[in-house]
């Protein structure tokens, strides 16, 4: 517990807010998905990548949604990086953290709730490796 | 899919009806604007007493709790925010 000062504690916890703020909506949690499923430094097509596959949202309605409110909050927690023509997107700088915490739900899946899994295609997956 | 759009779509529309153009044509991001999920936060309170004013380029945008949207003072469009159709 020595050793860190009490701005870097400041500035984890803000770190903390600042992932679960940006991870707040589906579209947002699914892109952070598809980029840790796919390969480092891949570009992924928008808004394909985004759209949970257990629930389609329009894909003219995501592509707004994307552009005026997702993509934003996700580049400015540095999660990921995105451009507008075409409309994809890549990993950014603090991807890394946002993945992190993705992961270790996934890899918990079967002690999740059923409130929380039930009908979420990647957590059902998940469970069913866990659980052969 | 979801049948009800929300409160950012809303906004988006009638800034592109405003301006005679399609929403895909809109150079920025709303987001740059104003606080997208502050707005959608808004958009789920069961009180509807308030309202929200903020600045996009070239216009000024009023959203109230009914789900009126007013850009520069002229009414555009009423958006169906989610708690108000669950009340009716």
């Amino acid at each position: 517990m020595s050793g860190t000062s009490t701005s870097d504690k400041r500035r984890m916890i803000e770190r903390w807010d600042t992932i679960f703020r940006a991870l707040t909506a589906e579209p947002r949690r699914q892109l952070v998905v598809s980029l840790l499923e796919a390969p480092p430094e891949r570009e992924l097509s928008l808004p394909e990548a985004a759209n949970p596959p257990y629930l389609l949202q329009d894909p003219e309605s995501l592509y707004s949604e994307l552009i005026h409110s997702h993509l934003p909050f996700l580049e400015d927690a540095g999660l990921i990086e995105w451009e507008r023509e075409p409309l994809c997107a890549k990993r950014g700088p603090q991807f890394e953290e946002a993945a992190t915490v993705i992961e270790a739900i996934q890899q918990n899946a079967s002690t999740l709730p059923p409130s929380l899994r039930e009908g979420c295609q990647r957590l059902e997956e998940q469970e069913r490796r866990q659980n052969p | 899919m979801t049948a009800r759009r929300d409160l950012t779509l809303e906004i988006v529309d009638a800034l592109a009806t405003t301006e005679h153009r399609a929403p895909q044509e809109l150079e920025y991001s709303l987001h740059e604007h104003v606080d997208t999920d502050a707005l959608q936060a808004l958009a789920s309170m069961d009180r509807t007493d308030w309202e929200l004013t903020f600045h996009v380029p070239d216009h000024q945008v009023t959203v109230t709790g009914d789900g009126s949207i007013h850009v520069d003072g002229t009414l555009v469009s009423v958006a169906d925010l989610p708690d108000r159709q669950q009340l009716q």
